[in-house]
């Protein structure tokens, strides 16, 4: 019995899939509460505080957006979308408003899984205890701002390191294009998406093992990019790094 | 003796038209004398009349006595032999610039300057040669036919120009019309047209269902018209009314027309500031160039554009809405299948049996499949609305390539598939996922019409302007009359539409997904059983290039 055992806040309106999603996080060793409209997920959200949030976008009696936004009001704490729409616009706009990741409807529990793990990975972070962030055989060591890919030091311009600087600590969510563009260059080229896409493909080519199939800087076509983290990261369980 | 006089006038001006205005011109000249200046400084009739009538006069006598004096000028060099005829300058100046009576006063002038001056006895209005009296006789006679002629000519030259305007009027209206896909286009449209003709503002209110057809300009009625409009429309018989703003002080003419259909509409004309005394005349004049628009706008056949409009924005609200529930309703119990699917084959006792785990494979491919076939079902009603309306942005022509191939790895499972992507392509401006699903549905027919285990070859290259997207498969390829009706919506070839699942919507999709970004789907076969190969064309603007390599080294 683990008290440190992280707890997940599931906030849908479809009994079934609160099911599978309970199913899903106890098989990893969460701590599973659920809540069936906005209402709920606020009260519960308020008096027992989860370490994590999974939010449908729709709710009977709030938009899903709206308590994402009343949430993020006073907390951090890590909130993936469950959103029906493959719509980019409407992605882009709650990553905005601060959820960390999302999944489309109707999806494999494997990718909530990986986006929820990053999620937290990164919420923890907050308190640092290792800079180096590792995806596959990259490793990026985010106070020195040494890179080595194979443990052989790598050579990167300013901004292409800048690139991978927001993505590694975003290791495994999704970053939008304006977040990159605004980090990477001044606001001059804030609606440059292009620029974007010259330094991906520069980067691409220095990291990736094939830079046409990139299996680590990923695409998310329409939103922005991910780092993937590799197969190895994954603990069968994360617990609360807090001491 | 009044009575004759007048009389007189009339039988005279029957034949010189304008003469009216004179005898009009001359009583109120007179009633204004007599009732004191006191009044007339309040009657605007007054002062247009002065301002049309008068003022030409003064004008025309002005050129007169121009023209006696250049005649005195040159006779004193003794060169001529007067002739009454150089008075005609005048006269048609004065006839085509202003109109009967000022030609009328300039024949008469003329008449009494040469008598006066150049006839002898030289200052004097007799004349001694009966000659020359018959000769100036004449010449008023002349003259005055000559006035009324170019008087005429000039009011038909008016005429012309006016039909011009209306023509041109007319022409930019029906350019506007056929650029209208909504009814509040259609209604804001009739409104500028109407405005323009009347040269006033004009509004039209319907009393459809369009309670929603607030445009701008009704928004800025005034409270008092709104209501008033209101009523009439609720009203079916066909008035009109002037109703004054208090608020404004304006006067509106409110008139009820028949729109051809059982609505009713409202035509709302500001006429101007309240003076009772001229919006008579301003509110007839506004009805019949009205009434003329109206049918006008009949012969139109408006009422049916509007009701076309009006229904495809019914069909379209009712399409969306019928998208969000099916896309909702179908895609919840599909979200609740693959979900727990996915995570039974995270329990390790399913996991570690081989039975139930080939089971559960199958369970997830075709759910999998189910949303990929919903996918394209919501694709396909994306288009027959207005048209598709792309979102364009850079992306690198690999992404959606790899994009494609992830979102369809499940059917290209059974094949070998091997990839070749040109270095540094050219970036692309079009609609990621437009292009994705084209891509992806060539990628899906190439798996499904080809052998379990066969190659598929994807290739982007780049060809002078175009990015080229292909996929070559091994599979059973097209007869010509397959490569004729391909991309027929709903077209499945013969061969196999008993034994391949299909609608045969996606490569009608995947074309006009293409097309929408300038780009071409082609499709092309050796022969049947002999392979296929499908590409997509899409064009590339080079310069941006050069320009982007230096913002990377900054």
């Amino acid at each position: 019995m683990n008290k440190l055992n992280n707890a997940v806040l599931v906030v849908d309106d479809e009994p079934k899939i609160r099911r599978f999603l309970r199913a899903a996080y106890e098989l990893r060793g969460f701590l599973v509460r659920e809540a069936e409209s906005a209402a709920e997920g606020l009260k519960s959200t308020t008096f027992a505080p989860p370490d994590l949030i999974i939010l449908d976008l729709r709710l009977p009696d709030l938009s899903g957006s709206a308590v994402l936004e009343r949430i993020r009001s006073w907390s951090n704490v890590p909130i993936i979308m469950l959103s029906i729409e493959s719509n980019e616009a409407e992605k882009v706009r709650l990553l905005k408003l601060g959820a960390d990741d999302y999944v489309v409807k109707p999806f494999g529990i494997a990718e909530l899984l990986a986006r929820s793990d990053a999620a937290l990975r990164r919420y923890f972070r907050a308190v640092p205890k290792d800079p180096v962030v590792k995806a596959g055989r990259l490793k990026v060591d985010l106070a020195s701002r040494v890179v080595t890919l194979n443990d052989e030091r790598l050579q990167l311009t300013r901004k292409e390191y800048k690139l991978l600087h927001v993505l590694s600590s975003h290791l495994g969510l999704v970053v939008t294009h304006q977040q990159l563009i605004k980090e990477i260059w001044s606001t001059r080229h804030e609606e440059n998406v292009q620029y974007l896409r010259i330094l991906v493909r520069k980067l691409r080519q220095k990291i990736e093992d094939d830079p046409s199939n990139p299996r680590m800087l990923v695409t998310e076509s329409g939103v922005g990019y991910r780092l993937e983290p590799g197969s190895n990261e994954y603990p069968p369980s994360l617990c609360a790094a807090t001491g | 003796m009044m009575k004759s006089t007048s009389r007189n006038w009339q039988h005279m001006s029957s034949y010189f038209p304008g003469l009216e205005n004179l005898h009009k011109t001359g009583f109120t000249f007179a009633k204004s004398w007599w009732f004191g200046r006191a009044q007339t400084d309040h009657d605007p009739r007054f002062a247009t009349l002065m301002r049309n009538s008068v003022l030409p006069i003064l004008k025309t006598l002005a050129l007169v006595s121009l023209t006696t004096i250049v005649y005195f000028v040159i006779d004193s060099y003794g060169l001529l032999n007067f002739v009454p005829v150089v008075y005609m300058i005048p006269v048609v100046i004065a006839a085509t610039r202003w109109g009967t009576l000022p030609a009328i006063v300039a024949s008469v002038a003329s008449f009494l300057t040469s008598d006066y001056f150049f006839y002898p006895p030289y200052y004097s209005f007799v004349m001694e040669n009966a000659q020359e009296v018959v000769d100036l006789l004449i010449f008023l006679f002349a003259a005055l036919v000559v006035s009324n002629l170019a008087t005429r000519l000039r009011g038909e030259l008016d005429a012309s120009h006016a039909r011009e305007t209306e023509l041109s009027n007319l022409y930019t209206f029906s350019r506007r019309l056929a650029a209208c896909f909504t009814a509040p286009d259609l209604v804001v449209a009739i409104q500028e047209h109407l405005s323009t003709i009347l040269g006033r503002q004009a509004v039209l209110i319907l009393g459809t269902a369009g309670g929603d057809h607030e445009t701008t300009t009704l928004r800025s009625l005034p409270q008092s018209i709104k209501q008033e409009a209101a009523r009439l429309t609720a009203s079916t018989s066909s008035q009109s009314h002037v109703i004054i703003d208090p608020a404004t002080h304006r006067a509106w003419l409110i008139i009820s027309v028949s729109t051809g259909s059982a609505d009713h509409g409202v035509i709302a004309v500001d006429l101007g500031p309240n003076s009772s005394k001229t919006i008579d005349g301003i509110k007839r004049r506004v009805e019949v160039v009205l009434s003329e628009a109206v049918t006008r706008l009949k012969r139109l056949d408006l009422a049916k554009a509007m009701d076309d409009a009006q229904f495809r924005e019914q069909a379209d609200r009712f399409k969306e809405a019928l998208m969000g529930a099916v896309s909702h309703d179908l895609r919840t119990p599909l979200a609740t299948i693959l979900g727990s699917v996915t995570v039974l084959e995270q329990i390790p006792a399913i996991r570690d049996n081989d039975r139930s785990r080939s089971l559960l494979a199958a369970v997830f491919d075709e759910a999998k499949q189910l949303d990929n076939n919903l996918q394209n079902l919501l694709n396909a009603t994306r288009i027959t609305t207005q048209g598709i309306h792309p979102r364009c942005e850079w992306i690198d022509p690999a992404d959606i390539v790899n994009a494609a191939i992830k979102q369809r790895s499940h059917r290209l499972a059974d094949h070998s598939l091997t990839v070749n992507i040109d270095r540094n392509l050219p970036l692309l401006k079009v609609d990621t996922t437009l292009i994705e699903q084209a891509f992806g549905q060539l990628l899906e027919n190439a798996a499904k019409y080809s052998k379990a285990g066969s190659t598929i070859n994807v290739s982007v290259e780049a060809r002078q302007d175009r990015i080229v997207f292909s996929v070559f498969d091994c599979g059973i390829g097209l007869t010509p009359e397959d490569a004729q009706q391909l991309f027929k919506r709903a077209y499945r070839s013969p061969r196999h539409v008993e034994t391949i699942s299909g609608s045969g919507l996606g490569l009608w999709i995947a074309n006009t997904f293409v097309t929408a970004n300038g780009g071409t789907l082609e499709i092309t076969s050796r022969g049947a059983g002999l392979g296929t190969a499908a590409s997509i064309r899409l064009p590339v603007t080079r310069d941006e290039l050069a320009e982007l390599q230096d913002v990377m080294d900054e």
